[in-house]
């Protein structure tokens, strides 16, 4: 099940009329049985897997007073979950994988863990299990996130009303969300430049790049295209949730970048992997270096990711240390040279992006090794 | 500023209406005409 297709579309236009076609008191509870419905529908053993996952959360938040290792056995159970999902380790049979689809697992997941920890550092607001599976099952975010806090899902819940123009809102956002993905992203990027690339000499040094920002480009419209229609999918519901996106080709360094891609997961790392990992080590480097191969296994459990990660996570060490040394440096001053140095960070920042995307655009490390050989001239091929 | 009201400001109201719907209606041909196409090479939604 893909967000591009006339059955999400179904699902889509079903859930909101359902929605405010039941009375106010019932609304939360007809949004989640909607979600609940379409995961049964496609994949049963997801909606077993999502089940669980939240009785095993909510427990663990509610009788953590009684028994102190509840929430960490349960973020413990979650992360095994995933991961082994995640490394097929239960779907290495054809058949199994056949039925074990787990539909938004690597981000109701997260959701989940967020939700154990924050209810086990300070108490949540008084709320029930079903408010609790309607902020799990929200079917807007379910599929491709973004990664939503339960408190900013309860504060929705409370402000939550029919709105015209939210509604209005929610349509424009939507129809911006299938023109990124079917057309920006599948015709032009996918298809039309793809042709480009391959007429001019793809073994060539640009068409190496060409083929790196391709692959970057078709990555953030279908990505950010994928959170448009969520975001316009949970206006449709009355909702408003955090962006996700915010034109990350733009940054001017590096640490930017993360603050304007895939914010909520960088937002998720930030609070659940690299801070702890900081007040354990008290060593910057190393929490920034856990917390990139964290994200960079979140995307697939391999090789590969790990590299992407330390990739990143050198980048980030660079320009902490420019950052420092910066000061003492005598740059120019003046409107111009800061233009024109602005420029500069932003085409450094955006050619380090692209070509982190050669190790995660081709299947194995020795493939990749061999887009950078042609990238930089190296003699191995 | 939105692409209305990018266009409340600088044309009459009518008209900015009339171009706002020409706008959608483009999109949504867009849409229609390319939404058959399978989308490649995203990894988030395999997940």
């Amino acid at each position: 099940m893909t967000i591009v297709s006339l059955a999400m579309l179904f699902w889509m236009c079903g859930t909101v009329a359902v929605c405010w076609l039941t009375p106010e008191s019932l609304q939360l509870n007809s949004i989640a049985l909607m979600s609940a419905l379409f995961l049964g529908w496609y994949s049963p053993l997801s909606l077993c897997f999502l089940f669980l996952v939240a009785v095993v959360s909510f427990l663990a938040v509610h009788y953590h007073a009684k028994m102190r290792c509840l929430p960490a056995l349960s973020v413990s159970c979650i992360a095994i979950l995933l991961i082994a999902l995640k490394s097929h380790l239960f779907t290495a049979h054809d058949k199994v994988s056949e039925l074990v689809v787990p539909l938004g697992l690597s981000y109701y997941t997260l959701r989940a863990i967020h939700y154990c920890i924050d209810g086990w550092k300070q108490p949540l607001h008084r709320h029930t299990f079903s408010e609790y599976l309607t902020f799990l099952f929200f079917l807007p975010t379910l599929l491709a996130g973004p990664i939503t806090r339960f408190q900013e899902f309860q504060r929705g819940t409370l402000r939550r009303r029919w709105d015209p123009l939210l509604f209005s809102m929610g349509c424009e956002r939507v129809l911006y969300g299938y023109v990124k993905i079917v057309f920006l992203a599948t015709y032009l990027v996918s298809l039309k430049m793809a042709s480009v690339i391959s007429g001019l000499a793809p073994d060539s040094r640009f068409g190496a790049w060409l083929d790196c920002l391709r692959y970057g480009l078709n990555l953030y419209f279908q990505f950010s295209g994928y959170s448009d229609v969520a975001i316009g999918f949970a206006l449709l519901l009355g909702f408003r949730i955090s962006e996700n996106f915010n034109y990350p080709f733009l940054a001017r360094n590096i640490g930017e970048f993360w603050q304007r891609w895939h914010i909520s997961l960088t937002n998720w790392c930030r609070d659940y992997i690299y801070l702890p990992a900081l007040s354990v080590t008290r060593r910057p480097y190393v929490a920034i270096l856990v917390s990139m191969i964290v994200l960079g296994l979140w995307h697939e459990l391999s090789l590969r990711y790990i590299v992407w990660g330390v990739y990143h996570c050198a980048g980030i060490a660079l320009w902490r240390g420019f950052q420092r040394i910066k000061g003492r440096l005598s740059l120019p001053g003046g409107s111009l040279a800061q233009r024109i140095t602005t420029v500069a960070a932003v085409l450094v920042t955006l050619n380090f992006v692209i070509l982190s995307f050669a190790i995660t655009k081709e299947a194995s490390m020795q493939k990749s090794l061999s887009v950078y050989a042609t990238l930089f001239g190296w003699g191995i091929k | 500023m939105n692409l209305y009201g990018f266009l409340l400001k600088r044309l009459p109201a009518a008209v900015a209406q009339m171009l706002m719907v020409v706008w959608y209606l483009l999109l949504i041909f867009i849409v229609f005409r390319t939404f058959s196409m399978p989308p490649d090479e995203f990894r988030y939604i395999a997940l």
